[in-house]
């Protein structure tokens, strides 16, 4: 039995007899996307774009995707989602689930059901026997045409690399292409211990879909080569 | 209240000497540059001009709508340039959020309560002392209180002062967009002969860059943007006052050029914003107007008192 098939037989015996992680499936329904696109346009995406007025490097990338993907980016404040969502673009916005760490945004039912509806998150549990229910149940969410942002480095203030496997296990076992980003200027904006922004300027750069192949490691090795060279582009553009 | 800004006669002449001005300055850019389109594209001169096409029109908009379009607008220059000075000056957050949350009552006070706005600067000082006595946080906490200071009179001070003006002087929207055109064009020109001119440097201890080669474009720049707008002149101005209008919104642009040079080297910042494209921060764009404003704006009353 090969590494990924392994792997995968692992993952879907655990999620069998683990189904400990609510899916809060009610936030992807069509009503419920009704109202997270209405949220997003009419208050999200203008205040964001007040607060923290975003420029968008390398969205022709996007247009070389033909169905879901993981993204995968730099974590450095909580606002680093919403900022993700607003620049990737109401095509891709409408089929993307984010993965929001469960013991911070669901540690309440209303702060989960507000994050669930307004963003789109699905709770992510970060360590434990549990999380590979979560790895699971984005699986299923990509084969069903859903898109997954992660922040494979599991928590805010790391820069480009240091990424969890996590996101590998996705992108290969579902065999959706990995588009690396990342994020400029947010830790300014709302660093770790701040709870209030600091308004200011940020980039968002979007790197070239990263094809899966059938190594865990090497596609982790990929992602970080791939979101190290968006920063490059990134700090070498003339306006960052 | 929000206006129809195709009421005001001034506004379709306005709007169209901008757009036409922009225009004119993006085919003079392409012109001398004389680069492929492709190679254009990828520089900061093809931003900045794409940069102009959004703001040149929108400013014009937003002044002529008025109401909380306006306001909406000074906000959001007040946010940005705080918050960009706070970052270059090293200003802690709580004082940050302080200049901020000031500034944006500066808008307030000046749009709706007019007999408070001399309150301001002083009101504000109580403000700001009083954040390291309530919180007994004193280490470093007088030169967070003098930075903080310098932050609201530079940025906000004077954008409560362009609010002021414009609500509460009868030519006051004239007036507005006449500086505002004239300090940008002033820029423009500095930048343009600068570059072309060079020569001596003016004061390269302060600013390296800066020539008299440019001061020259300050001050023709100033007087090609008043003469551009001539139509939005009021009647009433005499010639002297249009002269010191030209001089001051010069110097002006000179000083706020020096001003912020000195200020990123006193402070040895690298910190760069991102907010306009080709520009970086907001500050980059407005620093100008914002010194040119109210030195302008008492140079006129003083030219009036003095000519009657």
């Amino acid at each position: 039995m090969s590494e990924r098939e392994q792997s995968q037989s692992a993952r879907a015996g655990s999620s069998r007899r683990r189904g400990t992680v609510p899916t809060w499936s009610w936030a992807r329904t069509p009503p419920a996307r009704l109202v997270r696109s209405g949220i997003q346009y009419g208050a999200l995406v203008p205040l964001l774009k007040f607060i923290s007025p975003f420029t968008v490097i390398g969205k022709r990338n996007l247009a070389k995707l033909d169905g879901p993907a993981v993204f995968v980016a730099n974590h450095q404040s909580h606002f680093d989602a919403p900022i993700c969502l607003a620049a990737l673009g109401g095509r891709v916005r409408r089929r993307l689930v984010v993965a929001a760490a469960a013991d911070y945004f669901y540690s309440s039912a209303v702060k989960g059901a507000a994050a669930s509806l307004a963003l789109g998150t699905v709770p992510f549990v970060r360590s434990g026997g549990s999380s590979r229910d979560s790895l699971q149940f984005l699986k299923d969410l990509v084969g069903k045409g859903w898109s997954v942002l992660i922040f494979p480095s599991g928590t805010r203030g790391t820069g480009a690399s240091g990424f969890k496997k996590g996101f590998a296990y996705l992108a290969i076992d579902a065999q959706v292409p990995v588009v690396p980003l990342y994020l400029h200027g947010l830790d300014q904006v709302m660093p770790k211990g701040s709870f209030i922004p600091l308004p200011g300027g940020v980039v968002v750069g979007i790197g070239p879909p990263i094809p899966p192949g059938d190594d865990y490691n090497a596609l982790v090795g990929k992602a970080e080569a791939g979101v190290a060279e968006v920063r490059t582009v990134v700090k070498g553009w003339e306006g960052a | 209240m929000p206006r129809n800004p195709f009421a005001n006669p001034l506004f379709l002449p306005v709007f169209l000497r901008v757009m036409l001005l922009i225009v004119v300055g993006l085919a003079a850019v392409l012109l001398a540059q004389r680069r492929s389109l492709k190679v254009w594209r990828r520089s900061t001169l093809f931003l900045r001009a794409r940069t102009w096409f959004v703001i040149g029109p929108l400013f014009v908009l937003a002044v002529f709508i008025g109401g909380f379009v306006a306001f909406l607008l000074a906000t959001f220059v007040v946010v940005q340039g705080c918050s960009e000075f706070a970052r270059i000056a090293g200003i802690e957050r709580r004082y940050a959020y302080l200049l901020i949350l000031w500034g944006e009552l500066g808008l307030l006070v000046a749009a709706l309560a007019r007999d408070f706005f001399g309150f301001l600067p002083f009101g504000f000082f109580i403000a700001l002392t009083l954040l390291p006595i309530l919180s007994g946080q004193i280490t470093d906490a007088h030169r967070q209180v003098a930075d903080t200071l310098v932050g609201y009179v530079f940025v906000a001070l004077p954008m409560a002062y362009i609010v002021l003006v414009k609500s509460a002087e009868p030519y006051g929207l004239e007036f507005l967009v006449i500086v505002t055109v004239a300090v940008a064009l002033s820029d423009i020109a500095a930048y343009a002969t600068g570059s072309a001119l060079r020569g001596r440097k003016l004061m390269p201890r302060v600013d390296p860059t800066k020539t008299w080669g440019g001061v020259l474009g300050n001050l023709v720049g100033a007087a090609v943007g008043v003469g551009w707008l001539w139509v939005a002149v009021p009647p009433e101005w005499s010639v002297a006052a249009v002269v010191v209008l030209v001089l001051v919104i010069a110097f002006g642009s000179v000083w706020a050029d020096l001003t912020g040079s000195f200020i990123q080297r006193a402070f040895r910042t690298e910190v760069r914003s991102t907010v306009i494209l080709g520009y970086g921060g907001v500050l980059n764009r407005v620093d100008s107007l914002l010194m040119a404003f109210p030195l302008s704006y008492f140079a006129l009353i003083l030219v009036d008192k003095l000519v009657g």
